[in-house]
């Protein structure tokens, strides 16, 4: 063994130097990169051409709340992707006599503009007699500014934020998470690199959600077992609880506040259980089979699951509505 | 913090290098103070609790290094020296080795319990031996004493601390005096940048893409075919060596950027025609520590135990079996069995530094039995040569990548036919291969790619030969280098800049650098 000795750098000859002002002028291309980058995102990404040609359906049906306007829905469900999948407003209606709504977007869309969704909801339709808020059991935490920045996460909610708030609220929210922008920026601009010249999504991809009355279906194929991850875990935010039943219970609003369904092999559901279930209002707390559950992306309740969920809702609002009472 | 995430390239690196240039106006000392204070931030960003450990080691060797100064006597010099390394061996002992060695005993019952791994600070290796080196380099009176705020850029200057190179303390410390260091030039701005970049590209484009299917195979080992297994083999020398390359090229380019040049640790390893030619070509500065503080005294140790038992140490001695057996075999395995335990505590680096022994030992064999210009020599194409040093690294690599040896030893099993598991495209687990990286479903298309990596490690000059960094004498001819060597122009301008965009487009915030576990 006789490493070679090469040591540093050869020919650092100053005299043979460049001029500077040319190597000024040769980074500079270089640096604006960046800047090219973020700056075409801004533009680029909140809009209806990417999101057709994202190849990501969950962005292309990205604020289906704030394409309704003067709708009159006596049920509106805002959540999570839980939520998305797992509640049928049809269904629901049929179960309940009550018009419903689901709103709800995947995880990113609450990570950062909150409950900004329901406010642009009821800023342009009547006030729903019922507001459901359905979380996966780790997401009661919404105000806790974290935000993830894997694809379908956080890029949703900061598409969500330039395209449906003002510029000024959006570039306040994101200078204070400069990463996860960028991030974006790259993960975005990854997608129009990948899918932008190809076929776009045929636009019937947005009646999708209107034909079903908001939900989200997804590909229905049963999980084969249970994800042994103990990560999903979160303390409930007991402000972001309490903001939820204090600040949309007038008008005649009645708020519910669940806990979407886990499998029953979910190696987290004691923690849920003792942590998380007190504080919401489907108690006794659903469990389902994993079959029930699909085998795409997290567990969200599948055809078989889903009317389960559904009817556990009914059960919940046909018990408000017949009291009369506040939850 | 990696050189290839959103925080380094957006915030730290800029302000790093803004805050740098505006502070050059003050002089030597408030440089010093900036690159320490940005390289601990770069440290601490990871977990700021191992900044303790890091400034706690820092201070501790500086400490031994005012005992190791020339005025002192010889014996009080050699035994501060002796607890020094003593002290940096045990710290490295404890975060690295202690635990996984107290758990593999619990697994063969000499232990009654388990105990729970502490996590291992980033980069300890690194910059426990360079302190070493150091200290070793003072009691030698070969490097000078230095003041905390030098010897501290010594140690955490960021574009070395994490994975190296292992920069020797007259490289760095020279460049670091008055009239030596100064504000950023835009000439090494431009070199240093395009360096960067480069790497980055490498590590993104080539080394992340072709990641998952060695990730795939070493994960599902007993459900691989032959096909899978030397596609996913295959790919993973070309990470490594991408991945490796290409965290050398941006250390290289960032410290460039701040006017520091620091020595070439990769030199196209995969155009070597032996393995002692590929380790002065890989890792090039580990292979030198290596050389310098483990394989030169073994060496020494064992010629003073030959002179005392009446041995000769001579040429002619060395061409004996006996001679050969003490004076070349066994310092040989000896370095590269100490060289596999330094990359982890498994059991499968041990067989990758025992492999990599015995190759070395016969490639110095062969030499001394075929010296320059004999038949057999000019029988040998070089081709083969360099074939056969890049099959032998994929024996060797194989042990490297898998997570236990009987993962390694099947995997091997597989690839000489002993086992029979589904083609390539029966392999069930390829459907989770990421779409930046879909290429790998196909067979035809990742052999495409492979070849692609074989015309770039073997045709094309290297990184630096491109950027003028290496004396002439080394480029290796013929080549197309005149064609591709870098200058200052527009050209090279947007060609540059659209390798740092496709990069930032395709960077995988979950990526990490390989050598970064060690």
């Amino acid at each position: 063994m006789s490493p070679s000795q090469t040591s540093t750098v050869a020919n650092s000859d100053d005299a043979s130097a460049p001029q500077p002002g040319r190597a000024w002028l040769y980074v500079l291309p270089i640096l604006l990169v960046p800047v090219v980058l973020v700056l075409t995102a801004w533009f680029v990404l909140p809009t209806e051409w990417f999101r057709m040609r994202s190849g990501n359906t969950y962005l292309a049906n990205l604020g289906y709340g704030t394409k309704l306007h003067g709708r009159t829905c006596d049920i509106l469900i805002y959540g999570d992707s839980s939520g998305m999948a797992g509640i049928d407003p049809l269904l629901l209606e049929q179960q309940t006599g009550l018009k419903a709504c689901n709103i709800a977007e995947g995880v990113g869309v609450p990570e950062v503009v909150h409950l900004m969704p329901v406010d642009d909801f009821l800023a342009h339709n009547a006030r729903p007699r019922f507001l459901l808020f359905y979380f996966s059991p780790f997401n009661f935490n919404m105000f806790n500014d974290h935000w993830n920045d894997d694809l379908i996460n956080s890029g949703e909610g900061i598409s969500y934020l330039i395209e449906h708030e003002s510029t000024g609220f959006a570039l306040r929210t994101l200078l204070k998470h400069p990463t996860s922008y960028l991030s974006w920026v790259e993960s975005g601009l990854r997608l129009v690199l990948l899918h932008g010249m190809g076929k776009p999504y045929s636009p019937d991809i947005f009646k999708l959600r209107d034909e079903t009355g908001g939900r989200f279906v997804f590909p229905n194929k049963p999980r084969p077992a249970c994800d042994p991850s103990t990560a999903y875990r979160a303390l409930p935010d007991l402000a972001f609880l309490s903001y939820m039943r204090a600040h949309y219970a007038t008008g005649g609003t009645q708020v519910i506040v669940d806990a979407a369904p886990t499998p029953d092999c979910d190696p987290n559901l004691a923690y849920y259980r003792e942590h998380v279930i007190p504080y919401v209002d489907n108690k006794p707390y659903l469990t389902l089979p994993i079959s029930e559950f699909s085998n795409f992306g997290r567990a969200h309740p599948n055809d078989t699951g889903m009317p389960k969920v559904t009817a556990m809702v009914a059960t919940q609002i046909n018990a408000l509505a017949h009291s009369g009472g506040d939850n | 913090m990696l050189f290839v995430s959103n925080p380094f390239l957006f915030l730290f690196l800029p302000v790093a290098v803004i805050g740098y240039q505006l502070l050059s106006r003050f002089g030597r000392n408030a440089m010093l103070a900036w690159l320490t204070a940005t390289s601990l931030f770069f440290y601490g960003y990871w977990n700021p609790a191992y900044l303790i450990l890091l400034c706690g080691s820092i201070a501790m060797n500086f400490l031994f290094s005012l005992r190791l100064v020339e005025n002192r006597p010889e014996a009080s010099r050699s035994r501060w020296l002796t607890i020094a390394i003593i002290a940096n061996l045990g710290l490295l002992a404890y975060f690295k080795y202690l635990f996984p060695v107290l758990n593999f005993m619990h697994r063969y019952r000499v232990l009654p319990h388990s105990f729970v791994d502490v996590m291992l600070p980033l980069g300890i290796s690194f910059f426990t031996f360079t302190q070493i080196a150091y200290l070793i380099d003072l009691r030698q009176d070969v490097a000078k004493p230095q003041g905390i705020l030098p010897y501290s850029v010594f140690v955490t200057l960021f574009p070395h601390l994490i994975a190296g190179p292992i920069i020797h303390p007259r490289e760095l410390m020279p460049q670091l005096e008055q009239g030596r260091i100064g504000p950023i030039r835009s000439d090494n701005l431009a070199l240093g940048l395009t360096w960067f970049i480069l790497g980055m590209g490498k590590k993104i484009l080539i080394a992340d893409r072709l990641a998952p299917l060695p990730d795939l195979l070493y994960a599902h080992p007993h459900e691989a075919g032959v096909a899978t297994a030397w596609l996913g083999a295959i790919c993973y020398n070309f990470q490594l060596y991408f991945d490796f390359s290409g965290y050398s090229d941006m250390a290289l380019g960032l410290a460039r950027i701040f006017g520091i040049e620091f020595p070439i640790n990769f030199h196209s390893p995969y155009k070597s025609q032996g393995f002692i030619e590929f380790w002065g070509r890989w890792h090039m500065t580990l292979s030198r520590y290596i050389n310098a503080y483990l394989f030169t005294p073994i060496v020494q140790g064992i010629q003073g135990w030959r002179a005392v038992r009446g041995l000769k140490n001579n040429r002619a001695t060395v061409l004996t079996l006996p001679g050969f057996a003490s004076l070349v075999a066994t310092p040989t395995l000896l370095t590269m069995f100490l060289a596999g335990v330094w990359h982890g505590a498994g059991l499968q680096f041990l067989c990758f530094g025992v492999l990599h022994g015995i190759y070395l030992t016969i490639n110095h064999a062969w030499r001394l039995l075929t010296p320059e210009g004999s038949r057999l020599h000019r029988k040998v194409p070089p081709a083969f040569m360099v074939m056969l040093t890049f099959l032998g690294f994929i024996v060797t690599e194989v042990f490297f990548r898998a997570d236990r040896v009987h993962d390694a030893v099947y995997v091997l099993g597989t690839l000489i036919g002993l086992h029979h598991g589904p083609g390539f495209h029966g392999f069930q687990y390829l459907a989770e291969l990421p779409s930046t990286s879909s290429f790998l479903g196909d067979a035809a298309k990742t052999t495409a790619a492979i070849c692609c990596c074989f015309f770039i490690v073997w045709a094309l000059p290297n990184t630096q030969e491109m950027l003028d960094q290496i004396p002439h004498d080394q480029v290796r001819l013929p080549s197309i280098l005149p064609q591709l060597r870098w200058r200052i122009s527009m050209v090279w301008s947007f060609g540059v800049a659209a390798l740092f965009c496709i990069s930032l487009l395709l960077l995988d915030g979950k990526a990490r650098f390989l050598y970064f576990q060690f």
